[in-house]
């Protein structure tokens, strides 16, 4: 075993494994990043395409899978990492739904400014309740933000002037461009990408996802979150900043659901409060986040491609038993899976082994 | 005169939430574990009552006693087979254990019932009497008072009794009850059982009041959060009257704005006590 | 050396003033004044349910005193967080360890530091020879054996280099090799110029390990002075042994 006092600037090696940049990385971890890189270079150009060969149903099936992507991910940040089961998934979902509708509706601005502003805005409203709200301890946290998603609904409800209450919100539809004779390979793709714009806003959000999470993941940020998991008065005992931590990791997950209610309002053309209020995108946030394996980077995606697939076939033999798949499966996941289908994988050694997954 | 009238009925309301918030309390006191599924357990005695009385034209009140049973029998199995074994593990477990039991059953309810609402209409207790010159609902007072009996034969239960003693030993430290010799597991098995019981007749109650529905539970496991936060967890007393305290400003909030307004008073105030005094009026803090 | 000579050429880095706290019906801290002086170890002692723990949880901001005043360097951090008062130079091991379990032993020491993660790196691994646990480096801390868990927090606080060093009970269930290394460590520090203010059961070490000691009763501080004066105090004797 060398010393790492000899070579400063080299890594520091300790038995047949290098320590990089501070953080164990056995063997082949070392490449993790790059792996990853690749997966995500060769799945963006495959989900680019996508849409040029599949059925309209298949695209937007793939817009819900990547909607589901970024919902758990994001959860993940504040929740996975560090410990603070959120039910606010909901709330930030629907404010971001009607921040984006109403923008839209009030023809303030064009749709992509208005999702991004849903989704910041979000963001920004995150920080500024975080404050107060993580002060809380764990069962104290979740129900304040259960009592948060239901106050929002309550209050966009009763806001009617402005949000137009209970009527909903009527957005317009994107209109289908068709192919011109002579068109150019460039101008299909334009088109393309004009006629399948919500898709290819779901695929941005849910690549910055990810990527985020990744950041997260390999940072010492993610430490810090991961020591407030196991121990949030050590952690704090040892200087670790904890509420700047939860606050911020509050905030970055809120811009996401928001974010992604917004293009779905989009979508489906039409929201109410009692629709994207509805406690079920804080339930498929978590689910798919347990499901897939609670503060890992992979998990969110193997989740959510799982879990979608399951549920429109669910949808397709009986709608009313989608509530009781989820339901059921987060009390399966719960007794019989803690660790989600990344650990499973892992004990199965389909997957390396590794807590950076 | 007016307000007065509508206070009393905030009263009266309040009441049968404290049965159910009560229930809520004692398993959260002895096994720590947040029951999220608290609701659905309420809705489901709401239901049983429904069904008696539509289908076999059972008399409301007859019915409580059979929710209730049926319901102290499905708690403990519940108890039994899935939430024994999370009592032990980390909050999150449990959290979400019993959020996925919440929307197991509410998915369950709406496949067979439909989300419509329903509603007892039992002639006997329909319209109001007059109490010293006040319209006093007839089901609100018939069920304050059922409520209030239960709450305060539950209250003498575990005051008096010698299993009452083991539960409040057990919720009030755990470990040492074992070790007195207190079957620790068969207590967590009756408590959830009787807190289930309690949401059931709350439930049968409730049904005598409102349109009932499947998805009832999520409006009413807020309004028992709301209770419990502001009582203080652990206090039978802080329970009852935050209750009351919710009742009576649900009921005004309705009266002087409208209805959406008022469902947002219990979750307003929820988060109000949250942020300024986490341990409520009577909680000890923990 | 006596006790006015140790003052006299020492400054106070940690003036707790007439502190006190109460818990609902218990007095846990009881106007306690207590004076630690640069460079030494202070030990603090007192039979169980003195008020120890809770004075320590006091002094590193996990709870706050509600009357008197704690000075750090001059100071007052009686209302401070934590995590704040572990960045002006106090650090703390806890009665029953406190790793985070479910992260590695070198995550465990670079989570905390602050300096560049490569420069934490390389110290933790320094820091992890130098009491031969190198080996451990990627085991999770959950899975350590209680001195090596013990040990490990020992490092863990001296990653973020504190000028203080809070020590609560670290010789409790502890072998005497482990013990040895923890003596060291301890010595380490010192000679490094570091101040350690520790409690603990084992009179015999603490005897031995402290210049000055303070005697705590239900919440009160009952003497203080050297090993001998404090050995030869009858209140002490009373408070240990029963009245």
């Amino acid at each position: 075993m060398s010393s790492p006092i000899d070579h400063p600037t080299a890594p520091a090696e300790v038995e047949d494994t290098t320590i990089v940049r501070g953080r164990p990385t056995p063997g082949w971890e070392r490449y993790l990043g790059w792996i990853y890189l690749v997966i995500l270079i060769l799945a963006t150009g495959f989900l680019i395409w996508y849409p040029s060969t599949a059925t309209a149903y298949a695209v937007s099936l793939a817009l819900i899978v990547l909607m589901t992507i970024s919902l758990a991910s994001s959860w993940n940040f504040l929740s996975g990492f560090g410990g603070y089961t959120s039910f606010g998934h909901a709330g930030f979902f629907g404010i971001g739904s009607y921040t984006g509708a109403l923008l839209l509706h009030y023809e303030k601005v064009s749709w992509i400014p208005a999702v991004i502003i849903a989704g910041l805005g979000a963001g920004m409203l995150a920080l500024v309740i975080g404050y107060p709200v993580l002060r809380l301890r764990g069962p104290y946290f979740a129900i304040a933000m259960l009592a948060f998603s239901e106050l929002c609904r309550v209050l966009i409800t009763a806001w009617e002037s402005v949000t137009l209450g209970g009527h909903g919100v009527y957005l317009p539809i994107v209109r289908f461009q068709r192919e011109e004779d002579g068109a150019t390979a460039w101008d299909r793709f334009g088109i393309q990408l004009h006629n399948n714009q919500n898709y290819y806003a779901m695929l941005v959000l849910a690549i910055i996802a990810v990527s985020i999470a990744y950041a997260i993941g390999t940072s010492r940020f993610g430490l810090e979150l991961l020591a407030i998991r196991d121990d949030e008065v050590a952690a704090q005992s040892m200087g670790i900043q904890t509420t700047r931590v939860k606050i911020t990791a509050f905030g970055l997950s809120a811009i996401f659901p928001a974010t992604a209610g917004a293009i779905y309002a989009r979508q489906v053309g039409y929201i109410d409060p009692p629709t994207v209020f509805l406690v079920i995108w804080s339930i498929r946030s978590i689910a798919t986040a347990i499901l897939g394996g609670q503060g890992t980077i992979l998990g969110p995606i193997i989740g959510a491609i799982v879990l979608t697939l399951v549920s429109e076939r669910v949808w397709e033999i009986n709608p009313n038993l989608y509530q009781v798949i989820f339901g059921g499966l987060i009390v399966l996941v719960v007794l019989f899976m803690p660790g989600g289908l990344i650990f499973l994988l892992q004990k199965r050694g389909i997957l390396p082994r590794s807590r950076r997954l | 005169m007016d307000v007065l009238q509508v206070i009393l009925s905030g009263l009266l309301l309040g009441g049968v939430y404290a049965l159910f918030a009560a229930g809520l309390n004692m398993i959260f006191g002895v096994m720590r574990v947040i029951n999220l599924a608290h609701g659905e357990l309420m809705m489901l005695g709401a239901y049983i009552t429904f069904f008696l009385f539509s289908q076999a034209g059972v008399n409301p009140l007859l019915s409580i006693p059979l929710s209730a049973v049926a319901l102290l029998v499905l708690g403990v199995l519940l108890q039994f087979t899935l939430v024994e074994r999370v009592v032990n593990q980390p909050l999150l477990s449990s959290l979400l254990l019993t959020f996925g039991l919440s929307t197991l059953m509410m998915g369950i309810a709406l496949n067979l019932w439909t989300s419509n609402f329903r509603s007892v209409a039992w002639s006997p207790l329909t319209g109001s009497w007059d109490v010293a010159g006040l319209a006093v609902s007839k089901s609100r007072l018939v069920a304050f008072a059922i409520a209030l009996l239960v709450t305060g034969a539950t209250w003498l239960f575990l005051k008096k009794s010698i299993f009452g003693k083991a539960i409040r030993a057990t919720s009030q430290h755990a470990e040492v009850a074992q070790i007195c010799g207190i079957d620790v597991r068969r207590v967590r098995l009756a408590t959830f059982g009787l807190g289930s019981a309690m949401a059931a007749i709350s439930g049968s109650l409730i049904a005598m009041i409102f349109t009932i529905s499947p998805e009832m539970g999520r409006m009413f496991i807020g309004k028992a959060f709301a209770i419990i936060v502001l009582g203080g967890l652990g206090s039978f007393a802080g329970t009852f009257v935050g209750a009351l305290l919710l009742g009576t400003s649900e009921t005004l909030a309705a009266y002087y704005t409208d209805t959406q307004l008022a469902e947002a008073v219990a979750y307003a105030v929820l988060l109000l006590v949250l942020l300024i005094r986490p341990s409520g009026l009577f909680g000890r803090a923990e | 050396m006596s006790q006015a000579a140790i003052h006299q050429e020492r400054s106070v880095v940690l003036d707790v003033k007439s502190v006190s706290k109460r818990f609902g019906g218990i007095q846990a801290v009881n106007n306690a004044t207590l004076a630690i002086s640069e460079g030494i170890v202070t030990g603090v002692i007192g039979p169980n349910g003195s008020g120890k723990s809770t004075l320590f949880n006091l002094i590193t901001g996990l709870d706050h005193p509600d009357s008197g005043e704690i000075h750090f360097n001059g100071q007052n951090i009686g209302q401070l967080q934590p995590d704040v008062i572990n960045r002006l130079g106090m650090g703390r091991t806890f009665q029953l360890t406190r790793l985070f379990g479910k992260m590695t032993v070198l995550e465990n020491l670079v989570v905390v530091s602050r300096t560049s993660r490569r420069e934490a790196g390389d110290r933790a691994i320094e820091l992890l020879q130098s009491l031969g646990l190198a080996g451990l480096w990627s085991e999770y801390a959950e899975n350590l054996s209680y001195g090596q868990q013990k040990l490990v927090e020992f490092l863990r606080l001296s990653m973020s280099d504190p000028s203080l060093i809070l020590l609560d009970e670290p010789f409790a269930g502890v072998n005497p090799v482990m013990e040895q290394k923890l003596l060291e460590q301890l010595h380490a520090w010192i000679d490094s110029g570091k101040t350690v203010l520790l409690t603990d059961h084992e009179m015999a070490i603490m005897m031995e390990l402290c210049q000055e000691i303070f005697v705590l009763d239900h919440g009160d501080v009952i003497a203080h002075g050297s090993p001998e004066q404090v050995r030869a105090d009858e209140s002490v004797m009373e408070a240990y042994f029963g009245r």
